[in-house]
């Protein structure tokens, strides 16, 4: 269970000053629509201030003492963009002829039991959110992706990519981002960005693992094995255990993944390189994983778990900060000779991550 | 005017697939062109006119360099930048995320639109990237 107090996303908008100028200066249309924008602001801000003040998440308190619950939403966009687009399945409700639909009712059932049975953790917020997903998202959209308060998952073009509820780690991957989000919630930006990103690549294979019941050893520590369209020369998005090996096409080009800090990427695409840089953390997760042994979720895991929801890690931690505080949760859960401690120290060390023991601290 | 488009990141983020569409608005019929592909296609004329009023400049110049959607903890959202080069030499570049086309519908309508139609640009580029392989 995660032992720290919750933090939570701020929500943003436009920055009201833009807004209010356009409320002054924009068509009649615009101006109603920036009025409405600055009202919701508010509503928001006015919401954020009752969450704070009663110490809970945004309208998930829940005093009642009931057991935890899974609420899913299934959603169909139908080939526009439009969010959430029409209900198509409700909890409890049979299953659809759509298996999008079941895929990605299935796989939000995966990833709360996993969050709920492997770390007590009670959905995205701790406290029973709702979890909403949205399939069937543009035409041939190849991606999937978290918008801060749903999942929402594309058809794939059929080429490139199959559609991307068909692995079970993107589905814990995009539920993780909800899990950061709402505890640590790094900036998507640079080294920052990685570590979210590494972090959902991270509980994605896990919740696979963990449906799977395979050990460090037994599993592939792949990322969306089963996405990639036949006749695409790869096996899958990303590799956890070889960073940089997932594809080599003519039309992906070779995965760019680095495996250490040697091969850290400078890039102002995809956020500083969020999805590329993300290898030298996810390497030290199987590093540590498969030295420690056993099923990764239970130590590992908890490791990375009890780190995500550690307090003193700031929104900005660089991967030498992360690291310290991997550590430190080592040694509080299994001691400072333990070999956990030495397998997450040793995993940082192999890509290219030196952590002084003056920089790991105590877990407060 | 001139809009350049281009896209990164993403769930699979794989730099294969970035692309960087460059539209030339001057005549009565567009023509857009991928950087990354050789990709070319003429708009219709009717295309053209509604491309042109996606963007408003005297809306697109106010807006700040980085749109950011409703939650601080999105991800996996491509990456968007869209530059507007204008007649007079002035250049402005915005940072979007798709998926804020719902967003973007209320407080700026005609870059939700483009957002939406880049996407099936780059869908066509994207299938023109595999028919050279």
């Amino acid at each position: 269970m995660c032992q720290a107090a919750h933090r939570h996303s701020i929500f943003c908008i436009l920055p009201p000053d833009v807004l209010g100028n356009i409320a002054r200066r924009g068509t009649p249309e615009q101006r109603e629509a920036a009025i409405d924008a600055l009202s919701l602001d508010a509503t928001l801000r006015a919401q954020r201030l009752t969450f704070n003040f009663l110490g809970g998440p945004l309208g998930t308190l829940d005093v009642s003492g009931a057991p935890p619950a899974i609420r899913r939403t299934i959603s169909d966009a139908g080939g526009t963009q439009q969010l959430p687009g029409k209900q198509v399945r409700a909890e409890g409700a049979p299953a659809s002829a759509d298996v999008e639909v079941n895929e990605a009712y299935d796989g939000l059932g995966d990833t709360y039991n996993f969050y709920l049975q492997a770390y007590e953790r009670n959905s995205i917020d701790n406290a029973g959110l709702p979890l909403d997903a949205t399939v069937h998202f543009g035409k041939k959209y190849d991606n999937a992706f978290w918008n801060g308060q749903q999942m929402v998952f594309g058809d794939g073009d059929g080429t490139i990519f199959n559609r991307f509820t068909v692995s079970l780690d993107v589905i814990g991957h995009e539920l993780t981002h909800g899990v950061t989000g709402s505890e640590v919630n790094l900036t998507y930006q640079g080294q920052p960005g990685a570590l979210n990103e590494s972090v959902s690549d991270v509980f994605g294979s896990l919740v696979k693992q963990y449906k799977l019941k395979q050990t460090a050893a037994q599993a592939d520590w792949l990322i969306g094995a089963g996405l990639l369209a036949k006749g695409i020369n790869g096996v899958a998005l990303r590799s956890m255990k070889a960073p940089g090996t997932a594809f080599d096409d003519k039309v992906l080009g070779k995965d760019s993944q680095p495996a250490d800090m040697s091969g850290f990427v400078h890039t102002s695409q995809d956020n500083g390189g969020v999805h590329t840089n993300s290898g030298i953390p996810n390497h030290a997760f199987y590093l540590a994983a498969t030295a420690i042994g056993g099923n990764a979720w239970e130590k590992a895991g908890q490791i990375w778990y009890d780190t995500i929801c550690d307090r003193t890690l700031s929104h900005s931690a660089t991967f030498s900060r992360f690291a310290a505080r991997t550590i430190a949760h080592a040694t509080q859960r299994y001691g400072s000779n333990s070999a956990e401690r030495k397998a997450v120290t040793d995993a940082w060390r192999q890509v290219g991550i030196r952590v002084s023991t003056g920089a790991v601290g105590a877990v407060g | 005017m001139r809009i350049e488009i281009a896209t990164s990141g993403g769930f699979a983020a794989i730099p294969g697939l970035n692309s960087e569409a460059s539209i030339d608005l001057a005549g009565t019929t567009a023509r857009v062109s991928d950087k990354t592909s050789g990709y070319t296609r003429t708009l219709s004329a009717d295309e053209t006119k509604n491309v042109r009023g996606m963007i408003d400049p005297n809306h697109f110049f106010k807006l700040p360099t980085e749109l950011r959607s409703l939650s601080s903890s999105a991800a996996d959202q491509r990456q968007i930048d869209i530059t507007v080069h204008l007649d007079d030499g002035r250049t402005h570049t915005v940072r979007a995320s798709e998926g804020m086309s719902t967003e973007l519908s209320r407080t700026s309508p005609g870059l939700g639109q483009l957002l939406e139609w880049s996407q099936k640009e780059f869908n066509s580029i994207r299938e023109y990237k595999v028919k050279q392989r």
